[in-house]
């Protein structure tokens, strides 16, 4: 059994990470989320039809990832921050400032992070599995195109 | 809401300075906007059903947030470092002989042996005059493994508190922070001192003062937080304990969690310190038990 564990955990181990990155957009968490499905598969291994894998254990990630988000809810007030307020939403925005030419996915991404969700550059290479230093050169690039194009001018 | 100048990092200042009015607009646009770690939960369905509605009736009519899932997706699969790995696969190992060991050999089977001989240490500080206390491994104090409180044998209406020992990490003896070369050790044990002498408001007043100091230690706001709960003060205790069960090695995980629980239980936080005890439940630590029944 341990051996078929190890080689199934070997094979899966990068996508329930990357699904657990996706689901909280932590590293760290998404480490525990990624312990938390490898301990369920150990323990019921022998009555698990390997066929069903990755999903049972992208099941199980989605499970916690819910459960920690109640959690969040209750302790945060997140309920409130994740209601969209009807009198500001807006029915189709423009998206004109990211919607520059040049911005590719990863620099509309750090901008977002960074100056609409103020997160800080760690948390920003936590959520996105970068280097604080890539987060750093992917700003500093964003934010000269953004003013280049503002100018009318190439970055 | 909006990234203050002293948010901002040096190298980004003047950069930000001449796109200001335009991330301004931006972020005003997006006030209504989930936060993107929400957006991103979204797109795998990861939300709890309320929220996961109505994260996606916003999405559905916001072209931003949809961009943003896309640009998500679009990202670089992210690996998972071989040490990481390696170390997962290891910790999944452990947590699992751990619930499958008999309960009667309890905690110490949660801290290695190498570490337990190394790690824990009972610190009389107290008894040390000066308030100074010797170097690790000194004769003077031999290293004594003590073992976590006991559980009761009868579940209390609501959660007993008990006094944790006063115990030090061996990091934390040999922890010099300041440039003074003041130890950890020597830096807290006034505060430790009062704990132990049951003078709360002391001790949490001076381990208050002592916590912007060592932003790491997991004593301060553990100790900290304890003593709030003494004071009858949960409420504030919560957010200390908090802090200490982030921070807690494995010395310290059970007590965190245990007394985060506690303090949570009291302030009327019901659902979440059943939520905690059902964790140390699911353990083999030394409040494993008790947790258990305050779970139910």
């Amino acid at each position: 059994m341990q051996d078929g564990f190890e080689a199934a955990y070997r094979k899966h181990v990068d996508a329930v990470f990357r699904f657990a990155l996706s689901c909280v957009r932590r590293r760290d968490v998404a480490e525990d989320l990624t312990s938390d499905a490898f301990l369920a598969l150990f323990r019921n291994f022998d009555g698990i039809d390997e066929s069903r894998l990755p999903g049972w254990l992208l099941a199980v990630v989605r499970n916690r990832a819910r459960d920690r988000w109640r959690r969040q809810v209750i302790e945060q007030g997140y309920l409130q921050s994740l209601t969209p307020r009807p009198d500001v939403v807006r029915a189709e925005s423009d998206g004109g400032l990211l919607a520059s030419p040049g911005l590719k996915a990863i620099h509309r991404v750090c901008l977002r992070l960074r100056y609409v969700d103020e997160l800080s550059r760690s948390e920003i290479a936590s959520a996105t599995g970068l280097s604080e230093t890539q987060v750093k050169g992917h700003l500093q690039y964003s934010l000269r195109l953004l003013r280049a194009a503002l100018q009318g001018q190439k970055p | 809401m909006s990234v203050r100048p002293h948010n901002l990092e040096s190298w980004e200042r003047k950069e930000y300075g001449q796109v200001a009015p335009a991330l301004d607009e931006l972020r005003r646009q997006r006030e209504a906007c989930p936060p993107a770690f929400a957006v991103s939960a979204a797109a795998v369905f990861a939300l709890p059903d309320d929220e996961q509605s109505a994260v996606e009736a916003h999405v559905a009519s916001c072209s931003m947030c949809r961009d943003l899932q896309a640009d998500f997706e679009r990202l670089e699969p992210v690996g998972i470092p071989a040490r990481t790995e390696d170390r997962i696969l290891e910790e999944v190992r452990k947590r699992a002989a751990t619930k499958t060991r008999p309960a009667v050999f309890g905690w110490r089977l949660l801290v290695p042996a190498s570490v337990a001989v190394v790690v824990l240490v009972v610190v009389g500080i107290a008894g040390n005059r000066h308030g100074r206390l010797p170097a690790p491994g000194a004769p003077s104090l031999p290293p004594v493994v003590v073992a976590a409180p006991a559980p009761p044998a009868a579940p209390a209406p609501r959660p007993q508190l008990d006094k944790p020992a006063v115990k030090l990490s061996m990091l934390a003896l040999t922890w010099r922070g300041a440039s003074d070369g003041r130890s950890f050790a020597t830096d807290v044990a006034p505060a430790l001192d009062a704990f132990r002498a049951d003078r709360f408001d002391e001790a949490e007043r001076a381990l208050r003062v002592l916590a912007p100091h060592y932003p790491t230690s997991v004593e301060i706001p553990f100790y900290q937080g304890v003593s709030l709960l003494f004071l009858d003060r949960p409420a504030d205790a919560i957010g200390p304990l908090r802090r200490a069960s982030r921070l807690a090695d494995e010395l310290f995980a059970a007590d965190a969690g245990w007394y985060l629980g506690v303090a949570l239980q009291r302030a009327g936080h019901a659902t979440e310190a059943r939520t905690r005890f059902a964790a140390l439940c699911r353990g083999a630590g030394a409040y494993a038990r008790r947790a258990c029944e305050e779970a139910r």
